[in-house]
């Protein structure tokens, strides 16, 4: 009986929805292809993995955490989490309400050949990639560049700011936010004109002024679009991009810029010896379980507090 | 209100100063850039030197022909499995929605990593070929979700009744919703195609060959892994000693003002382009 | 005149030097991405014929089968194969074509050693701006289809790759179908040491100096002659005396003591102050008195990066030498910023060329390394002509192609293969002068790109060959080779002590872990270089103190927890191994 109505409702769901799963087939074949092939790579984890023995032909790991615990021992372990969550959490501190509060303040805006300026300004930026971002960060930040100029003529010294650790994440976060805040802040400009305008209108007739406005309707109304950012931000809260501060970091600044990415970068890719294929791997492992635990985590907590969540 | 006004135009000046001072820069002469460091407000000693310099690199011309064909080939294929996938998600009462979701979903948060991805490019052969910049990526699941949360804003009346006039689901794409959310498409054009544009570090581990490198990796290889190869590029020695510095701004507005150009004509469908939403609605 | 700017008064030492040096097999060509410098030589060209007897007397050397066939063919192949195999050879430095060419099938070079050798070779080399180094990692993620032929740094694991079969063992072979190069090896016991395992398996293809490169030391101290002059100073010869130049040229001019960093790395000027430098290329590791130590590890090092940290205090080092490279600094060099400075012979020679390109006096010449105040100097950069970069047949080659690149390979150490290798076609790159010795043409002479010379030849930088002292004279100027005399003549009358601060602290070129040992390193040692770099970044820019004594007890004990007692034992082991071949 029940084997019978679930072959129905199978044939129903196909002559219903066949070319729904006939479009989705590409679009399997390439996760199948390009995310879910290489997670089965994920067992060189926890093997020896030598690259001329291939997966299979490699020996397990004695004991099977072997990598996991080296890395757990290694004298960079506490370094890399550090630097990992630091400038990951510095950008989403500063970096993620950037954005929001531009798109209020080009909200607020009335002139609209002035407001269509400051969108084609900001976003702007964007649109530099990242190679001549940092190669621009990198003349910038000679003894004699622009950003010694400016340190002048507020009375500082000239030096190269990135030959100066304290100054690493300063330039990392706020060269993040220039380059992305007038971009990010799109999506909320979309959010924001789709509020119901009668609402306005309503609170103007009790008399609420604009902040007021802001308050109660405004940002109520950003709310959903950014709790999902925010909780798609947090799921990827370990993945500090590689490429930037294999860009810009140097001997001076390892210290402060040694993130998890760049160190399994480094094993994978070194400039001698032979690359650590299997530690790499786990580290990555490892990072990549922490970015779902927190992705579950702000999940959670939104749906809880907000109402709004991912899932 | 005039306090906000002046934020944003301090705002402005903030984000356009760096750009300028980089055109600027790129026809200074070199000896004056080196000389007077400090604010450039208009280019000094004009010359096109820089330029010329520039434009002699023997890879310069490969490299934005490599990033052309990765664009034809690359965007047709994202934006197709973009809409596929968002179109999938955006439907309802399919018998299999939810599993196919997690499927997507799923890789969205766990990947394999770098190894196993770069093992993974090689087993399939696309090692040293331009298909190794095309396909994996092809799909940004995040892209799909915005796809999703747009094709979910039209009225399922337009859809029911092409449905009843016999249209099948991929007729129902292509006439009624395509047209409807151009605006995302755009947007989402733009984001896979300012993605490919700058992106380096797949070509630096996928490709061998130096002429199928795109822009990005030769732009590297002139400003920051400072190759000497633009010493030998110049006709005299001397003259690239003469523009060094401002070879670099040169490179740089030559590889930048081609999207700079093209974005504000997109701006338009930016606001109404993109919406997100929570991934059940 | 070429012989006219040679230096008779150290012909003697020539000879003895020589043989000396080639005992210790150090390590010390430069390293792929280096532009700049190559060896200069200050030697008479009688060595010429020494050189010249050796291949010879190889020749004579090489019996067996052979010798049977007659007597053109003797120990010899003759050229071309004519084979319709596709070769496919990677070279991670060295052979790169001229910058110029998009790729290989532009490059003179390229294209006719193909010819010369009747083989069609399709060329590998790292991508423009990638690291060296990493690409080759990349190349061996996939070993099943690694290019034929490698130019590689794999020598101290040579091991790993020949037990994991990723290379092939020359030695059942190299006989018969690379008689040369045997010949070659089999001519100086020193080579033939370094170029294979300790278990006495032949696996690579090496570069080599004709004149044993005996003095080879293209890194030095340089200054501005104008300026020395205008201030009424005298060449500096002790590192007070150094310091006092770079403090008057800071007063007088506002410049700065300044280096690119890798230039900086090889030696800095470690010397001075009883530490062993070359903390570029090998990262610290040396040899005294048979001891294996790691340089920044001691004392001698730490009083270097103290000096080091006043002079950035006082702002007298520009603070971009972290990050500068032979490219980026010859905007401070050119305007004004810089007088004295750290370079190889060929950058300083790039100097002066384009100061008198743009009508100003060539003015930079090579100053000694600074002694410390009592006249000591504990090491140069400088060492004996065997080059780190080695060639290697790998695995993908069946056993049949593997004989055809050793046919191939060995092509660089016969008379005519290493004429081509070192000048390009006689009558096109080159021709005898009138004394019979090889001399570019205008071809070369006349093009004003950087190192003409590299789009015909193949041993400006060092790839498998022996590169021609002759070659180095005709590349360099006068004034540079003049500098790599006075870099390298640190005790111009005592041979045996000039050995020791040049060369023999060296860690070798060809020794090999084992497999065990070198697995090991691999999880243990690979952190320790990139601490002690950024320890060093650290230690010179203030960041830490060094002088404080807790802090740099902290660093010794921080060296440990990075394995530094086993690291050096394990290196130990294989130095004593190596030097019982």
């Amino acid at each position: 009986m029940m084997t019978r109505s679930f072959t129905q409702r199978l044939q129903r769901d196909w002559s219903l929805n066949k070319w729904k799963y006939l479009m989705i087939l590409p679009v399997l074949i390439y996760l199948a292809l390009f995310s879910y092939k290489p997670m089965y790579g994920l067992i060189i984890a926890f093997k020896d993995f030598k690259i001329t023995r291939g997966i299979m032909g490699s020996s397990w790991a004695d004991p099977w955490y072997k990598w996991f615990a080296n890395f757990v021992t290694d004298p960079y372990f506490p370094r890399v989490i550090k630097n990992t969550f630091l400038l990951s959490g510095l950008t989403i501190l500063f970096g993620f309400p950037a954005p929001i509060i531009l798109a209020l303040l080009i909200n607020e805006v009335r002139n609209k050949s002035f407001k269509r300026t400051v969108q084609t300004i900001t976003y702007m930026p964007y649109f530099i990639s990242l190679v001549v971002l940092c190669a621009m960060i990198k003349v910038f930040s000679m003894q004699d560049g622009l950003f010694s100029q400016i340190a002048n003529s507020f009375g500082g010294a000239s030096q190269n700011y990135l030959a100066n650790p304290r100054y690493f994440r300063v330039i990392y976060v706020l060269s993040d936010i220039w380059q992305r805040v007038g971009w990010d802040s799109i999506i909320y400009l979309a959010a924001l004109s789709a509020i119901d305008q009668e609402q306005y209108e309503a609170a103007k007739v009790d008399g609420a002024n604009r902040f007021k406005q802001m308050i109660y309707i405004t940002l109520p109304g950003l709310l959903p679009t950014i709790m999902i950012l925010f909780i798609l931000r947090m799921g990827s809260i370990l993945n500090v991009g590689y490429e930037k501060i294999l860009l810009l970091y140097n001997a001076t600044t390892y210290d402060v810029a040694d993130v998890i990415s760049t160190y399994t970068y480094r094993l994978s890719f070194p400039t001698s010896g032979s690359p650590m294929y299997s530690k790499s791997t786990a580290i990555g492992l490892f990072n990549t379980l922490i970015n779902i635990v927190f992705l579950l985590l702000t999940n959670a907590i939104s749906k809880k507090t907000t109402d709004s969540g991912l899932f | 209100m005039i306090l906000n006004g002046c934020f944003l135009i301090g705002l402005c000046a903030v984000t356009l100063y760096p750009i300028w001072y980089v055109l600027c820069a790129s026809f200074t002469s070199n000896a004056y850039l080196v000389s007077h460091p400090g604010f450039l407000i208009m280019p000094h000693e004009f010359t096109l030197g820089a330029y010329k310099l520039a434009l002699t690199h023997p890879l310069l011309l490969s490299g934005y022909k490599n990033i052309m064909l990765v664009l034809m080939l690359a965007l047709p294929l994202n934006m197709l499995l973009t809409l596929f996938a968002g179109y999938f998600m955006a439907s309802k009462k399919v018998m299999f929605k939810p599993l196919i979701m997690s499927l997507i979903l799923f890789t969205m948060f766990f990947s394999g990593g770098m190894i196993p991805a770069y093992l993974n490019v090689r087993d399939l052969g696309l090692y040293n070929t331009l298909l190794s910049l095309v396909l994996p990526g092809a799909l940004s699941v995040y892209n799909a979700i915005i796809c999703k949360t747009a094709i979910e804003a039209v009225p399922d009346s337009l859809k029911e009744a092409a449905y009843i006039d016999g249209a099948n689901d991929v007729v129902i794409l292509g006439r009624i919703v395509v047209p409807l959310i151009k605006p995302t498409l755009a947007v989402l054009l733009l984001y896979y195609g300012v993605g490919h544009w700058n992106s380096w570090f797949n070509a630096s581990i996928y490709l061998r060959d130096n002429d199928k490198l795109p822009i990005q990796n030769i732009m590297r290889s002139i400003l920051i892994a400072n190759s000497n190869v633009l010493n030998s590029a110049a006709a005299e020695s001397d003259q690239v000693n003469q523009f060094a510095e401002s070879i670099k701004y040169a490179t740089i507005i030559l590889t930048t003002a081609p999207i700079l150009c093209i974005y504000p004509f997109v701006q338009k469908y930016f606001v109404k382009g993109v919406m997100i939403g929570a991934v059940k609605g | 005149m070429r012989t006219q700017f040679l230096k008779p008064k150290f012909l003697k030492l020539t000879g003895g030097l020589m043989a000396a040096a080639m005992l210790l097999a150090g390590c010390g060509m430069q390293t792929a991405t280096d532009s700049g410098g190559t060896s200069g030589v200050g030697k008479d060209t009688n060595a010429g014929e020494q050189t010249a007897g050796g291949n010879g007397a190889g020749k004579e050397n090489t019996d067996g089968e052979a010798g049977q066939e007659g007597e053109t063919a003797i120990g010899s192949i003759s050229y071309p194969l004519n084979s319709d195999k596709i070769i496919s050879w990677y070279a991670e430095g060295g052979l790169n074509p001229h910058e110029k060419f998009v790729d290989a099938s532009e490059s003179p070079f390229h294209v006719g050693l193909s010819e010369q050798l009747g083989v069609d070779i399709e060329w590998v080399f790292p991508t423009t701006g990638a690291n060296g180094g990493t690409f080759t990692t990349t190349l061996l993620a996939d070993p099943g289809s690694l290019p034929n032929i490698m130019q590689v740094y794999w020598m101290n694991n040579a091991n790993q790759y020949l037990t994991d079969e990723i290379i092939w063992d020359l030695t059942d072979y190299i006989q018969e179908y690379a008689p040369d190069y045997y010949a070659w090896l089999q001519s100086n016991p020193t080579y033939d040491r370094a170029m294979k395992t300790d278990a006495g398996q032949y696996y690579a293809f090496g570069f080599f100096r004709e004149d044993g490169g005996w003095n080879d030391s293209y890194l030095g101290p340089v200054v501005r002659q104008d300026w020395l002059e205008e201030c009424g100073l005298e060449i500096p010869t002790t590192i007070s005396e150094f310091e006092n130049v770079i403090k008057v040229f800071n007063e007088k001019y506002g410049a700065t003591f300044n280096a690119s960093n890798t230039r900086y790395r090889e030696q800095g000027l470690a010397g001075a102050f009883g530490s062993n430098g070359n903390y570029a290329l090998n990262n610290g590791w040396y040899v005294e008195d048979g001891k294996v130590g790691l340089s920044q590890a001691e004392e001698g090092w730490h009083a270097h990066v103290s000096w080091q940290n006043k002079l950035w205090e006082a702002g007298l080092m520009d603070q971009d030498i972290l990050t500068e490279d032979d490219t980026t600094i010859k905007d401070k060099i050119h305007n004004d910023k810089c007088g004295i400075s750290i370079t190889s012979m060929g950058q300083m020679n790039n100097w002066n060329l384009e100061r008198e390109a743009s009508g100003k006096d060539p003015v930079w010449i090579g100053i000694p390394n600074p002694t410390s105040d009592d006249g000591e100097i504990f090491s140069i950069f400088g060492g004996p002509g065997i080059g780190i970069h080695t060639v290697v047949i790998t695995t993908t080659a069946d056993e049949e192609t593997m004989k055809l690149c050793l046919q191939m390979l060995n092509y660089a150490y016969t008379e005519e293969g290493s004429l081509y290798w070192n000048y390009g076609k006689e009558g096109v790159s080159w021709e005898y002068d009138a004394e019979g010795v090889p001399a570019f043409t205008a071809l070369v002479t006349e093009d004003t790109d950087t190192d003409p010379m590299t789009k015909y030849n193949g041993l400006t930088w060092g790839a498998c060959g022996i590169q021609a002292t002759n070659l180095l004279y005709l590349k360099n100027s006068r004034a540079a080779i003049e500098a790599n005399d006075t870099w390298y003549y640190v005790y111009p009358d005592d041979e045996a002590k000039n050995l020791a601060v040049t060369s023999e602290w060296k860690w070798p070129v060809g020794v090999t872990f084992t497999t065990e040992e070198a697995d090991e390193l691999d999880e243990i040692a690979q952190n320790l270089p990139t601490f002690v770099e950024e320890s060093y970044a650290a230690f010179l820019t203030g960041s830490k103190d060094i002088d404080d004594d807790t802090v740099w007890n902290q660093y010794i004990s921080d060296l440990e927890s990075y394995s530094l007692s086993r690291i050096l034992e394990i290196r130990q082991d294989c130095y004593d191994r190596y030097l019982a071949r």
